[in-house]
């Protein structure tokens, strides 16, 4: 990218014109290392080893921002240094978002660990915002600025977006961490008892990362599907019949999201206690308390003040590739993307409307037909007494997932027959690239260091045979 | 704003509340004459909710907070749901707030709050109601939106009334593209309600239920608002069916206070075919295993790629 001249500045690589071979080149090159940075599929393998490993908090920045980082580091090459990109690399950060959307999703479904659930999730929120990017260069690249500033919006607001609900979402379950001493999904439950003060806020949370409106996970994904919904006037008929079926890619990983969303929240918060331990679950502490008070609050005013926030980052827009989102005069309450098209969407409004019908439900039922309550054992069916082993566990809610996406996983299972006596009943799930790609990339490696072991004898009188040899082999290449 | 559009707002939002379980009256009603039993009355849901309202509310002892507000909140969404459908005026100023995406992800927010309380009290039925309910979910939301985006690619809009107004002024024929896409609405019609082949309303058998099995747990006035909310999601459906494939005859803007008049009793006579179709259709089949329910909606969403292409390419 430096164009020959050997300066690494910013400025230089700006000035630098590069051939388009050169320039794809940098381009796909970047996007592999960011990729990898990001955590995109096939190189997202580190990801949920590490992030779960540190410190919630810790975990909470890694995932929130640090993932981040290689977004603009990819705005920044793709647009600011590379300057023009072609419309047809778009395709690649497309392909390779939808995929990592779907497949992160997929894996975060069947964890049994509640922060390696949360860190695949952020392989699928990486996926969606790399499908942003791709749109977004399809549409700069075909010379469809208003549209691709929209899918750039989209990009950016899903990233502030997924900062703070993933930031939220780590700090709960770093607050259950410390209070019951428990990552495993599978020996929690029942905790909206013994913590109100962190289920209720870990809920603004998961509603927002299962993309429910009126909470602001569901205005990025909205922008995004109007982007892909617009899109029909790209000049490439193949094009143009792909990008609807992306945009049914997005719409199946927002639901299975909510899926996933729906296992988090119930498995650790619902149900009955999986374990005598958690009676003695502490709620958290005041400074907890405020750590989580203030995402949630910030998760809620992102998504009820889109036009604010999408009014900040149309400049970030104009500032890094001049493309222009056409102003639409709305009021501050009502979030028109495109004016000459009929869409909008205002999530005060749709808060008010649900509060108010809620509200006067409430205050009817009241008043009209308000009887006694009275509490019981649950009824079951009748099925008489009931143990905390038979709720859903982990494994057993991410079943049908495991069942419906098989190829995605390799999967090994041990069924009993009917005739054992102590039946038991197993499966375990690996991810497919690790075993296909980088088990065999790192025993090769390993082979090819064992190749090269015999070099390394031992003996110093060999090693200086070594030296010698290398200094002639360089002296006669001088002279 | 004008105060006759607020007016026919509050009334489009009123009449959905009302007629919501007639409409369930009417299909059990089909239904029992399609099978040859004597049919109940008409006016039975709306007794049923009475009585439900009428009883004292028996809560499990473990049941959380959750548990008591999720009625509440499932009823409203679809309440809210119900304003936003261009049911017999386009004219509804609430439409401004929430399109046709909106829509599907406030019926999302039902369903979730739903499975949630499902899950509150920590029963072996529960969780497995919520988990096939998200499961059938999942599958069912993104063949939905195919099939509006069809329904917007053809208008351009994705707001609700404004493709309605589309659809029903442009032209007076069929786009294969959109029979395609009725396919694939209906069977996601038939899945997102809880009806055969997916899961039995009536049942009461315990391990083939998905939506009973979620309510299990409530009494009620609890209960009587889920029967309400579940009727309202049907009579939603079918109106967002009309309003993307049947939307003739709903006043439009600059229409009076007639044309308003006129739609009440078209949209009865609609709902009316609807619900001895979705009757035929629950009479003819029968109820698929749970794992066959991937394949079926599978299928639908392949009908409504169909129509997508249909379009695209032949731009019918």
């Amino acid at each position: 990218m430096q164009g020959g001249s050997w300066h690494f500045t910013f400025s230089a690589m700006r000035a630098a014109h590069l051939a388009p071979q050169w320039a794809t080149l940098a381009f796909l090159l970047a996007l592999f290392g960011f990729g990898a940075k990001a955590g995109l599929v096939p190189l997202h393998v580190w990801l949920p080893e590490a992030h779960p490993a540190a410190p919630s908090p810790v975990s909470a920045l890694m995932s929130g921002v640090m993932l981040k980082t290689a977004v603009y580091g990819m705005l920044r090459v793709t647009f600011d240094l590379l300057g023009h990109p072609q419309w047809w690399w778009g395709l690649v950060p497309l392909a390779v978002g939808l995929f990592s959307a779907l497949f992160g999703v997929v894996f975060a479904a069947t964890q049994t660990d509640m922060k390696r659930l949360l860190a695949f999730s952020s392989v699928e929120n990486v996926g969606i915002i790399f499908t942003g990017l791709g749109l977004a260069i399809v549409f700069l690249g075909v010379g469809m600025p208003a549209l691709g500033a929209l899918a750039l919006i989209a990009l950016l607001y899903h990233s502030l977006n997924h900062a703070f609900m993933k930031s939220l979402l780590f700090l709960g379950t770093g607050a259950v961490l410390h209070s019951t001493g428990e990552r495993n999904l599978g020996r929690l439950g029942g905790l909206i008892h013994r913590m109100p003060w962190v289920a209720w806020l870990t809920l603004i949370g998961t509603l927002a990362m299962a993309g429910l409106p009126p909470l602001n996970g569901f205005v990025s994904e909205w922008l995004l599907l109007q982007s892909f919904l617009f899109a029909q006037d790209v000049p490439h008929t193949f094009i143009n019949m792909l990008l609807p079926l992306g945009a049914a890619v997005v719409a199946l990983a927002a639901a299975l999201a909510a899926y996933v969303m729906v296992k988090f929240f119930g498995v650790i918060f619902l149900g009955q206690p999986r374990e005598p331990s958690l009676n003695r679950a502490h709620d958290a502490g005041a400074l907890e308390r405020i750590g989580l008070i203030w995402l949630a609050l910030a998760c809620l005013a992102l998504g009820l003040l889109p036009t604010y926030v999408i009014g900040a980052l149309r400049t970030v827009v104009e500032q890094l590739n001049g493309a222009r989102l056409p102003h639409a005069n709305s009021p501050w309450w009502l979030l028109v993307p495109l004016p000459d098209r009929q869409a909008s969407y205002s999530a005060p409004l749709f808060l008010v409307a649900i509060a108010a019908v809620v509200g006067a439900t409430t205050l009817g039922v009241r008043l009209l037909y308000h009887r006694r309550v009275r509490r019981a054992p649950p009824w079951d069916c009748g099925f008489g007494a009931l143990s905390a082993r038979m709720q859903d566990t982990a494994e057993g809610f991410g079943q049908p997932i495991r069942h419906i996406f098989q190829p995605f996983f390799a999967m090994k299972r041990e069924l009993p027959t009917p005739f054992d006596r102590a039946p038991r009943y197993r499966v375990t799930t690996a991810d497919r690239i690790w075993l296909t790609l980088y088990l065999p990339l790192g025993s090769l490696v390993q082979r090819i260091a064992d190749a090269f072991a015999w070099l390394q004898q031992g003996r110093i009188a060999t090693y200086l045979l070594y030296s010698f040899v290398t200094l002639l082999v360089l002296l006669a290449l001088v002279i | 704003m004008k105060p006759i559009e607020i007016l026919t707002q509050v009334l489009a939002l009123l009449a959905a509340l009302a007629a919501a379980p007639l409409f369930i009256g009417w299909i059990n009603q089909c239904r029992a004459w399609l099978q040859n039993r004597s049919a109940p009355s008409l006016w039975l849901p709306y007794r049923n909710i009475r009585k439900l309202f009428d009883k004292d509310a028996v809560i499990a002892e473990r049941a959380s907070p959750l548990f008591r507000v999720a009625p509440y909140i499932v009823f409203g969404a679809m309440a809210v749901a119900a304003a936003i459908i261009p049911s017999m005026s386009t004219r509804l100023p609430f439409t401004a707030a929430a399109d046709a995406i909106a829509l599907v992800g406030l019926l999302a927010t039902a369903r979730v709050f739903l499975a949630l309380a499902a899950m509150d009290i920590g029963t072996a039925f529960g969780t497995l109601g919520a988990r096939r309910e998200m499961m059938v979910g999942f599958l069912a939301e993104p063949a939905l939106l195919m099939v509006i985006f069809v329904a917007s690619l053809i208008s351009a809009t994705t707001a609700l009334p404004a493709i309605t107004e589309n659809l029903a002024t442009q032209h007076l024929g069929l786009y294969p593209s959109l029979a395609f896409t009725a396919i694939a609405f209906t069977m996601v019609l038939l899945a997102e309600n809880a009806r055969i082949p997916i899961d039995n309303p009536v049942t009461h058998l315990e391990l083939t239920m998905i939506h009973e099995a979620m309510l299990l747990e409530y009494s009620a006035r609890h209960l009587a608002l889920m029967e309400w909310a579940a009727a309202l999601k049907l009579f939603n459906y079918a109106c967002i069916g009309f309003a993307l494939f049947l939307p003739w005859g709903v006043s439009a803007a600059g229409d009076g206070p007639g044309a308003l008049l006129a739609s009440i009793p078209l949209l009865a006579a609609k709902l009316a075919v609807a619900g001895g179709a979705l009757a035929l259709i629950e009479t003819v089949s029968a109820k698929l295993r749970v794992f066959r329910a991937p394949e079926f909606l599978a299928i639908a969403f392949l009908f409504a790629v169909l129509g997508l292409l249909v379009h695209l390419l032949l731009g019918a």
